[in-house]
């Protein structure tokens, strides 16, 4: 009899012990964890977003986005834009003549839209519907213009992967977390007046 | 015996369809580019591809590339002629003055011959280092020496920078184009004078008595006198149509003065070099955008210019980086450089580096027609000499 | 003034606003004039209010001002034309749209581990189980995409803790954290019911047959070397390969490329045959969560009495994860087995030691997954002419106009780095080994069939075949066959595969 009571006090004992133990453990991991979390900053989401000044619009965007449809467009800072007649991201390089023809035209989906402003001067507007985030209009205006084109990752189509396919693929690591409630790496933030 | 078969058939059927499926998983992920080593797998016709007018015809050339002239700049800008073939070079919030390069193969003065490939070149207790001949038939004619003759520091970057000449009211006095205002300085160096503010200024030129300032901001060229008075302006336009004449869509919008008396003055966004007189009148104009050598490439060429003591006009382009020669009509006569002859990187270095954009090959020619181009990614000076005939 | 500082994201305290003011009059507010290093003032300002001090701190600060703002000046942009009469557009900047609102998300993983807890645990319904599992699948599979789950969250986790500038979102850290206490505490329910990657191969595993033991031992260890990469690929800021070789994700997203959906597919092909192949082999949150599940407070029971050894368990569980009861063993054997046992702990410390030195043998194949390592690879072979033509990392490189010795330098850093993480890597490997010869030595004692705590999943087949729990609830009128039936089962073969199928009682 007292030997049972023996066993059921070591077995209490044990199962106290036990308990204190995975309560420990469990305020442990979740003080740990909690730590790290506020750490720094209060541990607000990230996305991720390509820094223009690194990018060089390899195409890749296009291709490596976990998405049939790449996550990533074309997008066009107005206020740094020159409005060219001749726009070295919507033309081909010869040609034949400044209109919107489809023979004229750099972007091989026809996503970017020209319209006349005035005298000499031509708006630039991307369908984001029809862009596919090539770059080929970024190296254009790149290379002759003021780099107003430049890519980005459009926040209403990513999927904020935590590990961003395109950006493993990335040639010359443009990419990166950015805050979510600061998404966007745009080239300009407001025209200069 | 084939119910006891069945069993054992069915186990190897599973033990295959596993390793099968294992098998074409493990090659599957095996497959797959994550890094991207095979590039985007787009067709050509998402590729920008200028590779085809980055060629050019070798019987083109007319110039050869004789010696380099190293820039110790982190960020060398713009480059000037002064008074006796100086070589000015500003940049890093300063200006080289550097000794006249010695006169060389194809100017009719004789040259004592130096061994090739070894020509002491600048050898200076300044910022230079050694030049470096390049391998051709030809003498060296960096200049030998003590190569900087001295530094005028200055207070910000500099974008612009003009000399006058022998002709001018104060020969050899120095004007800086700097963001938004012109500093001058006499020909020793010393501080004379802060202009007052204009716009974004991207190239300063003189005539005997006028300072002609590009303002990219305002679209126009204003007219100074050289104490920094201002005289008037080239390129609004008057009467019914007004707004400015030059289709500026970028900070590149270089002027140069010709011994002909005519300022040229390039209309990038038109893609055309245009004539003024002295109090403003259009005289002539010519160039058509164009990828091929004669015209002017993509947009909001040429980025600078500069003139040949004989009226011939030298343009700098950027995007595809080339430099040409032009009658002072505009007749093309050839290229100087191409692409190749220049930093290989430089047309890819202005897609990412902003640092970059504001300054692309800059050129400049000396009294004997060599022409000078202030290479900014390789941070050196390349000189050019005509072909003989 | 008010205006944010756009480098250090403060917006500066009214209060100081008087004193940065007075700094800032003086200074050529001209163009992009944003007083960004004001922010450096306030700490300075406490202390010095008044006086000379005050003047020469207000002209440091000038200086530094003009300093900073040169390099804004030279990136200065061009301004857009002046029209008579348009308005520029402005560019939009779609906010990003997450599949959930996180507290939405968190409070649905504790209800669902909670309800799987309680459904495996306290109400044993394997009903209930199999229902959660598909809404489990339904919302963190198919409408969250999937991402982030806890299984990913691990990287996540050990990138903050080695990266100074990454601060884990806490829905991530939470994300991570429940699973791990509900473990602690009920088994491993997460896996049963609340894993969208199990709940897809749970759904699969139509045709299970028993992996031999050894292949299942030897393949369970694979699942801790993957933890161990993820872990040391994640610290070192290389990747998230966790997330890279996910197999269901795609499915999840119904996108992803080619060759990654014939991935998962396999995976699915595997899993009809061989249950839960990803969770049992290779899914390093699996590995922690059978750690912590080893000491966890309660467990599935399967017969809610006593055993009737009808092995019905065994046979139903697609998981290899039924214990069957020991044997009584001689004495001479049982000494043996403790001898073997104290070499066993003996040798441990020398197999962590050779996974130690093995593993920084592993720094070349490890750090080639690194970016910046790869680049320097490259570079120096191009410059060597070891290889012709560039790439489109090379040449991107070449544009920032770096040099490449200070790539060099910060590679060999990153290697060095590779070699001890592949040590660390290396000697947790060892251990692994060395725990699991032990463990296999450990002789035990059970006169039930047992779930085994860190294989069970808690998914619930157990006990629902189990024919003690079937008369329990009256589903059978008792209890077919007594007393312990080695060898063949209670039930006629036909009646049990019939069962299997078929989830109705």
């Amino acid at each position: 009899m007292s030997h049972q009571q023996d066993i059921k006090r070591i077995m209490h004992r044990r199962a106290f012990v036990g308990n204190a133990l995975r309560v420990a453990g469990a305020l442990g991991i979740g003080g740990a964890v909690a730590g790290l979390t506020v750490r720094k900053g209060e541990g607000r989401p990230w996305v991720w977003q390509i820094d223009p000044s690194k990018c060089i619009a390899c195409g890749n965007c296009a291709t490596h986005c976990v998405l049939d449809e790449s996550a990533v467009k074309c997008t066009h800072s107005f206020g740094m834009c020159g409005y060219c007649d001749l726009c070295t991201g919507y033309f081909h390089p010869e040609p034949i003549a400044l209109n919107s023809g489809a023979e004229n035209q750099l972007c091989p989906t026809g996503a970017i839209r020209r319209t006349f402003v005035e005298d000499p001067y031509f708006e630039y507007t991307i369908d984001e519907r029809l862009c596919i985030g090539c770059g080929k209009c970024v190296k254009g205006c790149n290379t002759f213009g003021n780099g107003s084109l430049f890519l980005q990752v459009r926040h209403d189509r990513c999927q904020h992967c935590n590990e961003c396919s395109i950006a493993i693929a990335c040639p010359s690591q443009a990419y990166r977390r950015v805050p979510a409630d600061q998404p966007y790496l745009l080239k300009l933030r407001e025209a200069k007046g | 015996m084939a119910a006891q078969a069945k069993p054992v058939h069915l186990g190897v059927l599973i033990v295959a369809v596993v390793l099968v499926a294992i098998g074409v998983g493990a090659v599957a992920v095996w497959r797959i580019d994550w890094l991207g080593e095979h590039g985007s797998g787009l067709s050509d016709s998402f590729k920008y591809d200028l590779q085809k007018y980055q060629k050019i015809d070798p019987a083109l050339f007319h110039y050869h590339l004789v010696a380099e002239m190293p820039i110790d700049m982190r960020d060398p800008r713009a480059i000037a002629i002064g008074l006796g073939d100086q070589i000015l070079v500003a940049g890093d919030k300063a200006i080289y003055v550097y000794s006249p390069l010695l006169p060389g193969e194809g100017t009719g003065t004789s040259v004592s011959p130096r061994p090739l490939g070894e020509g002491p070149g600048v050898r200076a207790a300044g910022p230079t280092k050694a030049g470096r001949a390049v391998d051709s038939p030809h003498p060296n004619p960096l200049p030998e020496g003590e190569g900087t003759t001295k530094t005028i520091s200055l207070d910000s970057e500099p974008y612009s920078l003009t000399v006058g000449n022998a002709d001018h009211a104060f020969p050899g006095r120095i004007y800086v184009g700097m963001w938004d205002h012109v500093e001058t300085f006499a020909p020793d160096g010393s501080h004379l004078a802060t202009w007052s503010k204009l716009g974004i200024l991207t190239s300063v030129a003189c005539a005997d008595k006028v300072v002609f300032v590009a303002d990219a901001h305002a679209k126009v060229v204003w007219e100074f006198n050289p104490d920094g008075k201002p005289l008037g302006q080239i390129g609004r336009r008057s009467g019914s149509r007004q707004g400015p004449m030059f289709v500026v869509p970028s900070p590149y919008f270089p002027i140069a003065m010709g011994p002909d008396g005519l300022l040229r003055v390039s209309n990038p966004g038109a893609h055309r070099v245009e004539a003024f007189t002295l109090d403003g009148h259009l005289e002539l104009a010519w160039g058509k955008p164009s990828e091929r050598i004669e015209g002017f490439c993509g947009c909001c060429n040429p980025a600078h210019l500069a003139v040949l003591p004989d009226g011939r006009i030298v343009t700098a382009e950027k995007g595809i980086p080339r430099v040409k020669v032009y009658s002072a009509e505009g007749t093309f006569e050839g290229v100087v450089a191409g692409p190749e002859s220049l930093s290989p990187n430089l047309a890819a270095a202005t897609e990412t580096r902003e640092d970059l954009r504001l300054h692309p090959v800059s050129v400049a020619a000396d009294s004997r027609g060599r022409i000078l181009v202030l290479d900014p990614v390789a941070r050196c000076v390349k000189i050019f000499v005509e072909n003989q005939k | 003034m008010s205006r944010p500082c756009p480098l250090s994201g403060h917006r500066p305290k009214v209060g100081r606003e008087k004193a940065r003011v007075r700094v800032c009059r003086g200074g050529p507010r001209r163009r992009s004039g944003t007083p960004c290093l004001t922010s450096a003032a306030p700490s300075v300002h406490n202390r010095v209010r008044h006086g000379v001090l005050d003047l020469r701190i207000a002209i440091a600060l000038l200086a530094l001002w003009t300093l900073l703002s040169l390099p804004a000046l030279a990136v200065e942009r061009f301004p857009p034309p002046d029209f008579s009469n348009h308005q520029l557009p402005v560019t939009t900047v779609p906010p990003p749209q997450f599949a959930a609102n996180p507290y939405v998300d968190v409070a649905l993983l504790a209800l669902a581990l909670a309800l799987a807890s309680y459904l495996a645990i306290r109400r044993r319904s394997r009903r209930g189980l199999f229902l959660l599992t598909i809404a489990s699948l339904v919302w963190f599979g198919f409408i969250r995409h999937g991402c982030i789950c806890p299984v990913g969250s691990i990287q996540n986790v050990t990138l903050a803790i080695f990266d100074r500038a990454y601060a884990v979102p806490w829905a991530v850290a939470a994300f991570f954290a429940l699973p791990i206490l509900f473990t602690l505490f009920f088994g491993r329910t997460f896996c049963a019911s609340v894993c969208p990657l199990g709940a897809v191969q749970e759904l699969v595993a139509l045709w299970p047959v028993k992996v031999p033991a050894w292949v299942d031992h030897s393949l369970g260890l694979l699942s801790y070397v993957y933890l161990g990469l993820g872990v040391l690929f994640s610290a070192t800021g290389t990747a998230f390969l966790i997330c890279r070789y996910d197999p269901f994700v795609g499915f999840f997203r119904l996108a992803a490329s080619a060759n990654m959906l014939i991935f998962g597919a396999c995976f699915l092909v595997v899993g009809a045959f061989i249950g839960r192949p990803y969770c049992r082999y290779l899914c390093p949150y699996g590995a922690l969560l059978r750690l912590v599940s080893r000491f966890s407070k309660w467990h599935v029971k399967i017969p809610p009495d006593e055993c009737i050894r009808c092995r019905l368990c065994e046979d139903v569980c697609p998981y290899g994860a039924i214990r069957e009861p020991t044997v009584a063993t001689a004495v001479t054997e049982r000494r043996r087995g403790r001898r073997r046992l104290a070499v066993l702990i003996g040798l441990a410390p020398l197999w962590i030691a050779l996974g130690f030195w093995l593993g920084t043998r592993l720094e070349v194949p490890l750090s080639e997954l690194h970016p910046t390592i790869r680049l320097a690879d490259r570079i120096r072979q191009e410059q060597t002419g070891r290889v012709q033509g560039t790439i489109d990392a090379s040449d991107a490189f070449r544009n920032t106009g770096r040099a490449p010795a200070d790539l060099y330098r910060q590679a060999l850093a990153l290697s060095a780095m590779f070699r001890t993480a592949g040590g660390w890597f290396g000697a947790w490997v060892g251990l692994v080994v060395a725990a699991k010869l032990i463990h296999l030595s450990i002789r035990r004692q059970r006169n039930d069939y047992q779930p085994d705590r860190s294989g069970c999943v808690s998914c619930g087949r157990c006990f629902w075949y189990c024919p003690v729990e079937q008369a329990k609830q009256g589903w059978i009128q008792e209890v077919p066959g007594t007393g312990p039936l080695f060898g063949e089962n209670s039930l006629p073969a036909e009646q049990a595969a019939g069962r299997k199928m078929d989830l109705s009682p």
